[in-house]
């Protein structure tokens, strides 16, 4: 059973997230509001198998975040979901050792779709 | 200076006439009438048109669109003393230039009337608004993929001050080749309703924090998206976090001697607007 970090400063986005993940039977979920607290989250859950994370965030961007992430874990998937669009971000988050690349705004059925290669 | 009232109230004439007085200001001629069909060739482009919103927003609409029609240069401000969000949507879609608020500031109303006159009369340079069709694509995007609504692009025009039309604002400040800011401006109404169907639930109908956080993700999604469209132009920008201002008549400033403009969109009965101001980051230094 897979148990989900979400990062995002937003808590309607991450309650968009969240929401959509529980219609596909995801209810382990835990959520950070930013790059900072989600490696305090992270620390505290060492179950977590999947995490998704915003880009632009106070204190620390989902792009620090992640690099952070790989340090100390080179397999745990990691799926940015963000407004940052352009080519170029894409491939700065896939070099930096993201799995995946949501863009905002998503449908639920994207956003299921980019995820079910990394969920049971 | 010439000033037209359309109020059915005698009062609200002898207050304007108050206000120039109150400041001294000289040859101001204000002339009123009861109703629009009475405008009859009153209204020049040297004449600034007072409609008195005491009437329901139809018909406060119906005056501003008359009066314009007698004379698109004329400006027209809307005298409210309930200047809701709504009222302002119907009267600037309706051609109107701004709002004054009732009781009548003295120092407000000549100042908003000068300024008013001033535009209308003064030669413009041409703006620039090849930027503007991604913020356009960007909202009608985002509203439809998130909240399966429909905005539909009503008007656009410029606009100087800094009062926003909604109740509350999402902000996203750019920064980068091209610098400026962009704003989503909703009623109070229009916002529960977007956020709700963004989460698929019934947000109540006052503003409350998880309505606002909803505003700001909406803005960073319309800045983002527009971003991604003009990347590899002049007007490539970046972006940071959004901000989310609210509250009646919230001021939010834009940079100063970029055009700022506004257009307005209509979703499921309601107005909403957008405002964007931006320009290459060079030609503002």
């Amino acid at each position: 059973m897979a148990k989900i970090l979400v990062v995002d400063d937003s808590s309607t986005m991450r309650r968009i997230i969240t929401n959509t993940l529980k219609t596909i039977g995801q209810e382990n979920i835990v959520e950070a509001a930013d790059g900072v607290e989600g490696l305090a989250t992270l620390t505290a859950n060492p179950d977590v198998t999947l995490v998704l994370t915003d880009w632009n965030m106070p204190n620390m961007n989902g792009l620090d975040f992640l690099t952070k992430v790989r340090e100390s874990n080179k397999t745990i998937p990691v799926i940015m979901i963000t407004t940052e669009a352009e080519k170029q971000n894409v491939v700065t988050a896939i070099k930096a050792g993201a799995n995946n690349y949501i863009v905002k705004p998503f449908t639920p059925e994207v956003l299921k779709e980019k995820l079910a290669d990394f969920l049971d | 200076m010439k000033i037209l009232v359309i109020s059915n109230s005698g009062t609200t004439p002898n207050m304007v006439r108050g206000a120039f007085q109150q400041l001294n200001v000289s040859n101001v001629e204000v002339t009123a009438v009861a109703a629009d069909d009475e405008i009859n060739g009153q209204v020049t482009a040297e004449t600034c048109v007072l409609v008195d919103w005491e009437y329901d927003p139809a018909v406060g609409a119906g005056m501003v669109k008359t009066a314009k029609e007698s004379c698109d240069k004329a400006p027209v401000l809307i005298l409210s003393a309930k200047a809701k969000a709504g009222t302002t949507f119907a009267g600037m879609k309706a051609g109107a230039s701004g709002v004054v608020n009732k009781p009548i500031d003295a120092k407000d109303l000549v100042t908003a009337v000068a300024k008013a006159l001033k535009n209308a009369t003064e030669k413009k340079p041409a703006v620039n608004v090849e930027f503007i069709n991604p913020f356009i694509d960007a909202t009608r995007n985002v509203f439809s993929t998130m909240c399966g609504m429909e905005a539909h692009r009503k008007k656009l025009f410029l606009k100087d001050d800094h009062k926003m039309l909604g109740d509350v604002s999402g902000v996203m400040g750019l920064t980068g080749a091209a610098t400026g800011s962009v704003v989503v401006s909703l009623p109070k109404a229009l916002a529960c309703k977007v956020v709700g169907k963004m989460l698929g639930m019934d947000m109540g109908a006052e503003l409350n924090p998880d309505v606002c956080d909803g505003v700001g993700e909406v803005i960073n999604m319309i800045a983002g998206q527009a971003k991604a469209m003009l990347v590899k132009t002049k007007y490539h920008f970046t972006i940071s976090i959004p901000s989310v201002v609210s509250g009646h008549g919230h001021e939010i400033t834009h940079r100063k001697g970029t055009p700022n403009i506004v257009v307005l969109f209509e979703t499921e009965g309601m107005d909403f607007a957008l405002q964007v101001c931006l320009a290459p980051t060079e030609s503002n230094d």
